[in-house]
């Protein structure tokens, strides 16, 4: 278990959860973190390369759950990427507190990668103007227990507050599709490139 | 936003009335570029306007636009009860429960059928994450008043949240019972029997799947449910020779139609890819690494 290594994270992440949290703020919602295809044991970092958004209707179903995983590992494994974790924001403005779905789906991945970690994101820090990173990363520990890591070991790519607040002023939020959405309607696309394409931008700039 | 017409966003703003979406910050924006400066023009309409943009101001935190619109719903209407439970939420956004708790208990004794303000102390306990004495009072009301729609949905939400899936399949019987040509209940339905789990939940599962399916084609929750939950059942070792053959036979026929509704989507490039996801999913090997839930 990796409870010294750092964790980085890149902005399209941190983008994509906040994005989706924003288009749904009055309810949970949730997702998956994508990361290289490598042994974790091999490597000192976690690196957390993007984040799929999956639901905000119902959490705690399963069969859509089924499908979004399958149809997630497909796409990205061309990729070199896979599924690395789990995200959660919770419905409630003050509620950073996993419940028994985050832990049971980052259960789950972590059976397929020892490093997974479930992130939170903290509503309150979201905001048109973020100072702060708003997530709550946790990694199972030596003891299997789930355990918060410190602030001091994740560290988020630099000019992701920057990029993901001026993101929320123009209301891109509005844009974001995850998997819900997709199954409403399977013309949304839910790989999100055309976010992705803006988020690469303001990166880069 | 400022092109837009007045005629134009009244009716947006009917249809999202309508149709009871949250739609908060539409609402909040057409109110403040275009509405507030054409109150006059909507006559009767004005005053279920003003009260629909009083809710999304809260739902933004636009405190200055919702007390301008409950001033002047409480000058024209100045005893309603409506009125009231307008002030009520306001109180629950400022996050002042207590009192809003007040407002709520005053309005069911001045009107015992009142059922909003009912529902209002629900909503605040949910506001409060005090889920399961919301769940308590939600049931409470049930008994009063049976067939509201809205508060089963509400209740199985709740039973959801707290994972508790056995009175989650009641409510939605519930729901059927009132309402037995909708396909998204049907399918809703059958999501909660396959998230139990079991050889019996999977094969209800796979009725109200197939059932959602006939009542709507197009959806591919429906379709993806069943191709799931008969691969489920094929892989159990307590299904009879010939329920596996029916359930292959089935899940084969929900990927056949999975993969041309994909294969409909107008972009090429899409539908490649997407082609390539649903043979993945259809390679599900039966008694591969699915297992029962719990």
């Amino acid at each position: 278990m990796s409870s010294n290594n750092q964790v980085n994270i890149k902005c399209a992440a941190l983008a994509k959860i906040v994005l989706h949290s924003a288009r749904w703020s009055h309810l949970a919602v949730n997702g998956v973190l994508l990361g290289p295809s490598l042994d974790a044991g091999k490597t000192s970092e976690l690196e957390i390369v993007d984040a799929v958004p999956l639901f905000h209707q119902q959490l705690s179903l399963a069969p859509m759950l089924d499908v979004a995983l399958n149809m997630v590992e497909t796409h990205y494994r061309s990729k070199g990427l896979q599924i690395v974790g789990y995200y959660q924001a919770n419905e409630h403005v003050k509620d950073v507190v996993p419940d028994f779905v985050a832990m049971k789906i980052t259960e789950k991945i972590a059976e397929n990668y020892d490093s997974a970690c479930l992130i939170m994101l903290d509503n309150r820090k979201v905001c048109l103007q973020m100072e702060s990173n708003p997530l709550i990363v946790s990694q199972v520990t030596q003891d299997g227990k789930w355990k918060n890591r410190d602030k001091s070991c994740v560290t988020l790519e630099s000019r992701s507050l920057s990029s993901v607040s001026e993101l929320l002023q123009k209301q891109v939020h509005q844009e974001i599709v995850d998997f819900d959405l997709h199954f409403d309607d399977i013309s949304f696309n839910w790989t999100n490139a055309p976010i992705n394409d803006l988020i690469n931008s303001f990166v880069a700039a | 936003m400022i092109g837009l017409k007045f005629e134009e966003v009244r009716d947006e703003l009917r249809k999202w009335r309508e149709d009871n979406s949250r739609q908060s910050e539409e609402v909040v924006d057409r109110w403040t570029y275009c509405l507030q400066h054409n109150k006059n023009k909507l006559g009767d309409e004005r005053w279920m306007v003003e009260e629909q943009v009083f809710v999304a101001a809260l739902d933004c935190n636009r405190m200055d636009i919702a007390d301008q619109c409950l001033h002047s719903l409480a000058k024209k209407f100045p005893n309603s009860l409506r009125v009231a439970k307008l002030k009520g939420m306001r109180l629950e956004a400022l996050e002042k429960f207590d009192d809003a708790l007040q407002i709520y208990e005053r309005i069911v004794r001045e009107d015992e059928t009142n059922s909003t303000a009912r529902k209002r102390r629900i909503a605040v306990l949910r506001g409060q994450r005090r889920y399961v004495d919301a769940i308590k009072e939600l049931n409470e009301y049930l008994q009063l008043f049976m067939s509201d729609w809205e508060a089963w949905q509400e209740l199985l939400d709740l039973y959801l949240k707290e994972g508790d899936y056995a009175k989650a399949a009641f409510c939605m019987e519930e729901l059927l019972m009132s309402n037995p040509h909708n396909a998204i209940y049907y399918t809703r339905y059958a999501e909660v029997k396959y998230t139990q789990g079991g050889l019996e939940n999977m094969e209800i599962a796979k009725t109200y799947f197939g059932q959602a399916v006939k009542l709507n084609p197009k959806n591919i929750r429906a379709l993806f449910g069943l191709q799931l939950s008969c691969e489920q059942i094929a892989s159990s070792p307590k299904t009879t020779v010939q329920k596996k053959k029916e359930a292959i036979r089935v899940a084969e026929y929900a990927s056949q139609l999975i993969k041309q509704r994909y294969a409909a989507l107008s972009s090429p490039a899409s539908t490649h890819g997407d082609q390539n996801l649903v043979e993945s999913l259809s390679a599900l090997t039966v008694g591969g690494e699915k297992t029962s839930r719990p």
